[in-house]
């Protein structure tokens, strides 16, 4: 037991109790950043403040949300929308922060790409980072459905049925997550529960390890630069902070992120008043009806690249089926990139463009996702299938076959 | 600078993105169309005019593929195209050449009882009060059939003209309608005299008794609410539910979001010329004149999209406050950084 001796001041008292100066010292005051960062260091703390409003504008719709086949739809759209004060305004806000945390989520993840932050002590950073896009998806995607409009409704029967391409329980499982033969009321609550509760534990747990992760590795900065973060952080504690090389969380990094972020909110709150239709489409303002098909169906605009890889592969080969063999495809592809460590088989971390090929090869991924993403949502008709096609295999190719022969010529020649 | 740059990539990237996915995917999926003409005529010819060419690219297309059945149903299209367009360039031509301004209201009047109008139509204003009630109604005609007190201030008179002379053509509803399946209005003969004459005496009639000014309730109501529910705004069609689903193919759709389901562009050409939008459908082209169709569609609005202005000044709001945070933080950025470059 401590020697508790009569306190000096109240955070004398808490020092003496929970040790709240080192516990801040830890997580901000003397946790360490680099110097040499720009904006596009800011991703992170923007995705937490999308988190943040997620959250608390998802509580309120929770408020008045009715999880019933019957009653979801109007409980959004006219009680939420026309009744509750500034509902409409807690909807807008959780609709396009749930589509523009993916784009920021896909610059943070790109930018790790660049910078080749998934490496050389950094794979652990990475690979929860990837954990947490996959369960975002599943959070999106199980969102999605809660509004019971027809996009949600064909969106689920869509991708729900994607499950039956596997082999002996397909059928059998397919039934077990729709909890019913076709998607109905038992699919919209079990949803419901992904949505409101197990999803959002998870990640809030995979969002604290995340950012454990981060505390032993560092940071990676501009230009790869290799820094001994003790003896930096020495010097800027011994007060010379021009030369150190690093700046503390708080308040170095957090002041140049509020105004990153103060930014961002300006034209996030555009979206959010005059320009959601991205992020809300019109399609879902139909209530479901299962007896009609609408006539274009496709994802919101984050997973129209993954579902243009399941569409890509259209026809069959051998004894697989065109269906199977997208479906796989998908599947590899949503976490493919979790394996960005294993396919870079050279351990040189530098801006891309001090790598050549690398630098090439990224700006062809780029590319390739765009095209399938523009691709996802066109109907995958004549031209367009074959475009869908090539863009998938020319993803699957770049990844497996093309990253780690550039990397490891580059290994070569660095010897 | 080399910020700036980065920074610039970032939009480019996003730009593409949002450009492919948005704009151009849209034009893909939803191909430009005329935008709604409230000449009626116009309107009518021109979109015939696009069905013919529609019809002969089809037709060319057809025969390059070589497929036999399928030249054959492409001819089979371009014929009826052009027969459609033969046919409103005809009843146009006629409906154009009646003189409105010649309309004598109290003949009109007259004309009302003595063509029959009153035997199906009520027109309350004028004291002819309906024959029956509206699920009655519903259940005989498939839908009750209008109140006629307000259709001058609806409707513009070369519109009822031709509404008068020729309802199944107006509406757009022949292919629905034949010889077998007659469409519930007849087509109006004449009460003896001249019949443009007659139809320029009925017309001004209706205009005579209109109201000059209309709430957007009324306006929704009278126009769209014989088949159609908006319950958000509790406006419930005024029949035989069953019935009108019968007469109509299928239960229409309640219109309480359609203003964010289907946009207001969409909308205006829609209940501008029902066939050029969605070709098939068994709902009539409505043919409201501009100021009517505007406050339907404000009306619309009022139930699926009702906080829209105070979304728009509280969004600025919102954002003037972050421009100001952003200056903010940018002072206190440079206050922490001064002692750290």
């Amino acid at each position: 037991m401590a020697h508790i001796t009569k306190a000096t001041s109240v955070r004398d008292w808490f020092d003496q109790r929970i040790a709240l100066t080192k516990l801040w010292n830890v997580l901000a005051g003397q946790y360490w950043i680099p110097k040499n960062i720009n904006f596009l260091w800011a991703m992170g703390v923007i995705l937490t403040v999308l988190f943040t409003l997620l959250f608390i504008s998802g509580l309120l719709l929770l408020m008045y949300y009715k999880p019933d086949a019957n009653l979801a739809f109007d409980s959004v759209n006219y009680t939420i929308m026309k009744e509750v004060e500034y509902g409409w305004l807690w909807r807008h806000i959780h609709a396009v922060a749930a589509s523009v945390i993916f784009l920021i989520i896909y610059i943070h993840a790109f930018v790790g790409i660049y910078y080749g932050s998934y490496k050389k002590g950094r794979e652990m950073i990475w690979i929860s980072g990837m954990l947490l896009f996959l369960i975002f998806s599943a959070e999106a995607f199980s969102g999605y459905m809660l509004p019971w409009g027809q996009m949600s409704y064909w969106a689920a029967q869509v991708i729900t049925q994607l499950f039956g391409g596997i082999p002996f329980i397909g059928g059998a499982l397919v039934e077990w997550i729709r909890g019913d033969y076709a998607v109905s009321d038992p699919t919209l609550t079990r949803f419901f529960m992904l949505h409101v509760c197990l999803l959002p534990i998870v990640i809030i747990m995979v969002i604290g390890l995340h950012f454990y992760t981060l505390r032993v590795p560092h940071v990676n900065n501009l230009e790869g630069e290799e820094i001994d973060f003790e003896l930096e952080a020495e010097k800027y504690l011994k007060g010379d902070t021009i030369n150190s090389k690093v700046i503390p969380f708080w308040p170095g990094f957090l002041s140049k992120d509020f105004f990153y972020v103060s930014l961002f909110m300006i034209f996030f709150f555009y979206l959010v008043s005059f320009h959601f239709n991205f992020a809300m489409d019109p399609i879902n303002f139909d209530p479901a009806n299962a007896a009609k098909t609408p006539t274009h169906i496709y994802p919101e605009w984050y997973f129209l690249w993954q579902y243009e890889i399941l569409r890509g592969f259209f026809f069959d080969i051998g004894p697989l089926k065109a269906a199977d063999i997208g479906a796989l495809a998908m599947a590899f592809a949503g976490i493919s990139l979790l394996f960005m460590p294993l396919y870079d088989r050279s351990d040189v971390v530098a801006p891309a463009h001090k790598r050549k090929g690398f630098f090439v090869w990224f700006w062809l991924l780029i590319i390739d996702l765009i095209i399938l993403t523009v691709y996802g949502k066109l109907p995958p008709t004549g031209f367009n299938a074959w475009i869908g096609f090539f863009s998938s295999v020319g993803f699957l190719v770049l990844l497996l076959v093309v990253l780690p022969i550039i990397t490891i010529k580059e290994r070569k020649a660095n010897r | 600078m080399k910020e700036l740059k980065a920074f610039l990539i970032v939009v480019i990237v996003t730009g593409a993105i949002y450009w492919g996915v948005e704009p151009y995917a849209h034009s893909v999926l939803h191909p430009h169309v005329e935008p709604a003409n409230f000449d009626f005529a116009k309107e009518d010819i021109n979109l015939a005019k696009t069905n013919v060419e529609k019809a002969e690219t089809a037709l060319k297309a057809a025969q390059a593929s070589g497929d036999a059945t399928a030249i054959d149903g492409a001819s089979k299209t371009l014929e009826s195209a052009k027969a459609q367009l033969e046919k409103y360039s005809s009843f146009w031509a006629d409906i154009n050449s009646i003189d409105l301004a010649k309309g004598d209201a109290t003949s009109g009047q007259n004309l009302v009882v003595a063509a029959g109008c009153t035997a199906c139509h009520s027109i309350k204003s004028a004291g002819f009060e309906p024959a029956m009630d509206d699920k009655s109604a519903s259940e005989a005609y498939g839908v009750a059939p209008p109140d006629l007190s307000n259709i001058g201030y609806l409707y513009d008179g070369k519109f009822l003209a031709a509404l008068i002379k020729d309802p199944a053509m107006t509406l757009k509803v022949t292919h629905k309608f034949n010889d077998t399946n007659p469409f519930p209005m007849t087509a109006f003969y004449g009460a003896g005299g001249d019949l443009n004459q007659e139809v320029a005496d009925l017309v001004a009639y209706f205009k005579s008794i209109a109201p000059k000014e209309m709430s957007d309730r009324d306006v929704f109501v009278e126009s769209c609410a014989r088949c159609h529910d908006m319950k958000y705004v509790n406006v419930f069609a005024n029949g035989n539910k069953q019935s009108i689903s019968n007469y109509l193919g299928m239960t229409p759709p309640d219109l309480s979001m359609y203003i964010r389901s289907r946009d207001e562009l969409y909308l205006n050409n829609f209940i501008n010329d029902t066939q050029k939008m969605l070709p098939g459908t068994s709902m009539p082209r409505v043919g409201l004149n501009e100021k009517a169709q505007k406050q339907v569609i404000e009306y619309m609005r009022e139930s699926g999209d009702s906080k829209k202005d105070e979304r728009e000044t509280t969004g600025i709001y919102i954002m003037i406050y972050f421009a100001i945070l952003s200056v903010f933080a940018w002072a206190w950025k440079r206050k922490i950084w001064s002692k750290l470059h």
